[in-house]
């Protein structure tokens, strides 16, 4: 049985039949993005990219790094699909050689004169925040979903701003600025990459990075006191029970000093990890993909730092053996974690021309330490 | 395998838009075909990569992904054989596990060898005027010295001076490398030798040693100086930090901490060697100059008999303990003493 039309203007025509596309799929509520790694799998790779690695003498450091990426990416799965990486590693051993020449040529100029050192020191300054914009823009632009590559637009003062405002306004405020920099940081990150056309936009208030400040602050302080507490009770017994009667004056007092360095250490190790993970949560919970995503982040503080310490542990008895395993078990969390809600056609996102970058500029980033990330 | 169809989602270059379709084709030849569209519509298509279990990226910009896991032959077809033998490596199994690690172990062996024979090679041809610039550069830059002038009487330092030249004459030492003294409260009783030469002396040292401790400590750090251990340490270090980065990527903050402690702990090993290297040198420096080399093991014991007193503790309680174990940088004070009274080499 055939249907015909009777149109305006004459002759029945056939309807034109849209081209079938891919269903998509709306949620009422969020969902967590999915890994679907395991340890095992990735030690595999991770212990074959450290034989190639080592066998070539650190040639196939880069392919390395791509496959190591790639295996976290392709198994980072949101709405059904993985994610993709696109670098290569020819783009990243070209970008990590020449990074390499950078670098050496500059420290041995600097070890022959002081005026020399300190020239390099102010280049070294002012390409900072060049190198990052091109880390980051290298990492987006190599970063895909659903055939849709992310994009960076940061500029070089907001990187310069970043890199050194935040934390000089940060140390000289003794803190309280802190949290205003902390916004200032995370929104510069998160309303600088798109997908594709589609801007990411986030705004974490002043009103939470402060809540995040203070939580933070008032957790490290009370577990530093309580550890600070243990070790007033446990040093000197355990001196008392080794040491000469003369002595413990002296060396409980000396003990307890080097004690309370590491009681700083704990401090700002717990601040600094319970402010990060509030703040990811309270940022995500502002972040949309246009008005087709939302997201979500519900890192418990104290999960994350047992997470990471229990890893270091770990890591540590077993010489490093286990750091697949490591890896692979923040990672998890860390998708867990985080959650995303489609609220629109995901079929609707469209990308810019595609250009091929080069990775000096993510390569040196990564030499002189500079991370970025939330 | 003949030819596949491979059933799932295809998307134009730039766009998310997915169309329900098939990857289809042969060995050589790919084509995307929509479903409900005609053959003659198939979109031929060029294999860029193959990514995670189910997606295929193509060089034109399109991308697939399957329903399923892309079938074992597919994937042998259109794997490069590199990419193929790296899977084939990652397979976990107990035996590929077991060898894998055996084999990674063993190239860290023959790395270490061939390494450190390298970085003796680089210490080798390192310019001498260059290491000196690093000394001088690093010597001005040493906070704890600058700005203390030695409180010593000027006769007292030119003797030590003159004894220096005359050490070295002797043992073939040249050039002779500048003897500093400085007031330094801040680093105690003290020697130390900067690369390609400048060597220190605290005052705080002369005040406790007689004349030939004091000239015995000088002995060895010339032996330093002439072994350019300071360059070695840097050039090992360094290399191994350059290694660490490449080997392991820094991929996390973790893991270049781990390579730092790591590095820092080789640093500490090679420093022990270092130091029983450069006593058995001063010994053989003082004996040359027709010193007495039995000095060297004096000022240690003075050395040892400073640091027990400032732990409060009696000499023969703690002369092990100090400078002891792998976080030392030294051997233990009583270790050295035992040696060089002992006249092993």
């Amino acid at each position: 049985m055939s249907i015909e039309m009777n149109l305006p203007g004459g002759a029945a025509e056939k309807p034109e039949v849209p081209a079938k596309k891919a269903p998509t799929r709306q949620f009422a509520r969020y969902r967590a993005i999915e890994f679907n790694g395991s340890a095992l799998e990735y030690f595999m790779v991770w212990i074959v990219n450290l034989l190639l690695t080592f066998i070539t003498i650190g040639i196939y450091g880069p392919w390395a790094k791509v496959r190591r990426i790639n295996y976290f990416h392709n198994n980072t799965v949101i709405n059904g699909f993985g994610m993709g990486y696109h670098a290569t590693g020819g783009q990243i051993f070209k970008g990590r050689l020449v990074a390499l020449v950078i670098i050496i040529i500059a420290n041995l100029i600097a070890s022959l004169d002081l005026m020399f050192a300190v020239l390099v020191s102010v280049v070294f300054f002012f390409l900072m925040p060049l190198a990052l914009n091109r880390s980051l823009s290298f990492s987006a632009r190599n970063t895909s979903w659903r055939n849709i590559r992310l994009q960076w637009h940061g500029n070089y003062w907001g990187a310069f701003m970043a890199i050194y405002v935040v934390p000089l306004v940060s140390l000289i405020s003794f803190g309280l600025l802190g949290p205003l920099m902390t916004r200032i940081f995370y929104n510069f990150y998160a309303n600088n990459h798109s997908f594709g056309t589609t801007p990411f936009t986030a705004e974490l208030e002043t009103g939470q990075a402060y809540a995040a400040f203070f939580t933070a602050l008032i957790s490290a302080l009370v577990v530093t006191a309580g550890l600070a507490g243990l070790a007033v009770m446990i040093v000197p017994a355990m001196l008392a029970s080794s040491m000469s009667p003369d002595a413990p004056a002296i060396t409980a007092g000396q003990s307890l000093a080097v004690a309370g360095v590491y009681l700083v250490v704990a401090f700002f190790f717990i601040f600094n990890s319970v402010n990060l993970a509030l703040c990811r949560n309270y940022l995500l919970q502002s972040l949309r993909l246009g008005s087709i995503v939302r997201f979500e982040s519900v890192i418990n503080p104290a999960v994350f730092i047992w997470i990471v310490l229990s890893n270091y542990a770990v890591m540590l008895l077993t010489f490093g053996l286990m750091i697949p395993w490591a890896s692979v078990r923040r990672y998890n969390y860390l998708c867990s974690a985080t959650e995303y809600k489609i609220t629109g056609d995901i079929n609707n996102f469209v990308d810019e021309e595609i250009h091929k970058q080069n990775a000096l500029g993510e390569e040196f980033a990564e030499m002189e330490g500079l991370e970025f990330g939330i | 395998m003949a030819s596949f169809s491979i059933s799932g989602q295809f998307f134009e270059p730039r766009s998310s838009r997915g169309h329900r379709g098939r990857l289809a084709g042969g060995p050589g030849r790919l084509m995307l075909i929509e479903d409900e569209a005609e053959p003659k519509d198939a979109i031929s298509v060029q294999l860029e990569a193959m990514q995670g279990r189910r997606d295929v990226y193509f060089t034109c910009g399109r991308y697939f992904h399957a329903d399923a896991d892309l079938p074992a032959d597919f994937r042998a077809a259109f794997q490069s054989r590199r990419a193929a033998a790296r899977s084939w490596l990652e397979v976990a199994s107990p035996l590929r596990l077991v060898a894998l690690v055996a084999i990674v172990v063993l190239a860290l062996g023959v790395i270490r060898v061939l390494f450190f024979n390298f970085a003796d090679a680089v210490v080798t041809v390192f310019p001498r005027d260059w290491e000196a610039a690093i000394g001088a550069q690093a010597y001005a830059g040493f906070e704890p010295l600058q700005g203390n002038p030695s409180q010593i009487d000027p006769a007292y330092r030119a003797y030590f001076r003159a004894e220096t030249e005359r050490m070295a004459a002797a043992a073939g030492i040249a050039p002779v490398p500048a003897l500093y003294f400085h007031d330094a409260e801040a680093i105690g009783i003290n020697a130390m030798a900067f690369p390609g030469g400048p060597l220190v002396v605290t005052d705080q040292l002369v005040a406790v040693m007689q004349a030939d401790e004091v000239l015995a400590v000088i002995a060895h750090e010339l032996a330093h100086v002439e072994a350019r251990h300071s360059l070695h340490q840097i050039i090992e270090v360094s290399g191994l930090a350059i290694m660490a980065t490449l080997f392991l990527g820094a991929e996390e903050a973790i893991i270049d901490n781990l390579a730092s402690i790591g590095i820092t702990l080789w640093g500490f090993r090679n420093s022990r060697a270092f130091e029983r290297d450069a006593d058995t040198r001063a010994a053989e420096i003082l004996a040359l100059s027709g010193r007495d080399a039995a000095a060297l093991a004096r000022a240690l014991t003075v050395l040892q008999e400073k640091a027990c007193e400032a732990r409060g503790l009696e000499p023969d309680a703690c002369g092990h303990a100090i400078g002891h174990g792998w976080l030392s940088t030294h051997p233990s004070t009583a270790e050295r003493i035992e040696r060089l009274n002992a006249g092993r080499p």
